[in-house]
């Protein structure tokens, strides 16, 4: 079980969250412009990174919002927690 | 309508053991404010029409016969005396009249149980993660959490140690199962 900020609620326990996967995948912007390759690349190919790992994480069972966690697969170690409408921290940046 | 008056969702039943009791409060309205919470300024100028600020992450604020719960970024939900949901609809609607706000009258589809008694912490303690001590959740706080595996909204409206819970109405039952098998030894 690991601990969780929510931005709006603070420190909680994975329990009252639920993983969104990935986060800033962006679509593509004239989806009948990519190949099909490129629109499966989109739709389904993922990072599976040993270290750190930017994905989005939603308070489910609190205040229901969507926010962005970089966390260390290998750790578990929360590095950066931020909104989704903040930047995305860069690696070994602040925080990171 | 007297019939619909008395289908509250435990009829009336409860629990009373020495150290906790859980009853129905009745006696609630309870409606939900929502604002637009990432337009900049949407809170001030909420609270420029109201008259006061709504609380933040956590808190409650009792103003006049109105309670008010921060249930998300720019959500509250408002407790008031039960039966005066439409004339505080209309009086919130005319008051917010322009700004981009939803207001519903959401008493039906909720419970709202009094739970009292000096073993109340520790039982809430067994079902949430949630640090219950006082200090950390005295009165003036709530929270939002996962309790009994179900999501609740918890509240220390500062009357001695009685607690405040509120859930979908559908969870009543089980939750009044769920805090007579966890407060056994109290
Ligand atoms: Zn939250």
């Amino acid at each position: 079980m690991i601990r969780i900020e929510c931005p709006w609620c603070g420190p909680r326990s994975e329990a009252e969250f639920t993983c969104g996967g990935q986060s800033h995948i962006v679509r593509p912007a004239d989806p009948a412009a990519v190949s099909d390759r490129e629109w499966a690349q989109y739709l389904y190919q993922r990072d599976n990174p040993k270290g750190l790992h930017y994905e989005r994480w939603r308070h489910t069972f609190g205040c229901r919002q969507w926010f962005n966690v970089a966390r260390d697969t290998v750790t578990h170690e929360i590095r950066a927690v931020y909104r989704m409408t903040d930047l995305k921290p860069a690696p070994g940046g602040e925080g990171v | 309508m007297a019939k619909l008056d008395r289908a509250t969702p435990l009829a009336g039943t409860g629990l009373e053991r020495a150290g906790l009791c859980v009853a129905e409060n009745t006696g609630l309205g309870l409606i939900r404010l929502q604002a637009f919470h990432r337009r900049p300024g949407a809170v001030e100028e909420l609270t420029a029409r109201l008259g006061i600020e709504p609380p933040g992450p956590g808190s409650l604020r009792s103003e006049r016969d109105r309670q008010w719960f921060w249930s998300a970024p720019g959500e509250w939900l408002i407790a008031i005396p039960a039966g005066t949901e439409d004339a505080v609809l209309g009086a919130l609607r005319a008051q917010l009249d322009g700004l981009f706000v939803v207001l519903s009258a959401i008493t039906d589809s909720q419970v709202a149980l009094d739970i009292t008694g000096e073993a109340v912490r520790e039982v809430l303690a067994r079902g949430s993660t949630v640090d219950f001590h006082p200090a950390s959740f005295g009165a003036g706080n709530c929270v939002l959490t996962r309790f009994a595996g179900v999501p609740v909204m918890l509240a220390s409206p500062g009357r001695g140690e009685q607690i405040l819970l509120f859930a979908d109405r559908s969870l009543a039952r089980y939750l009044l199962d769920w805090f007579e098998a966890a407060s056994i030894d109290c």
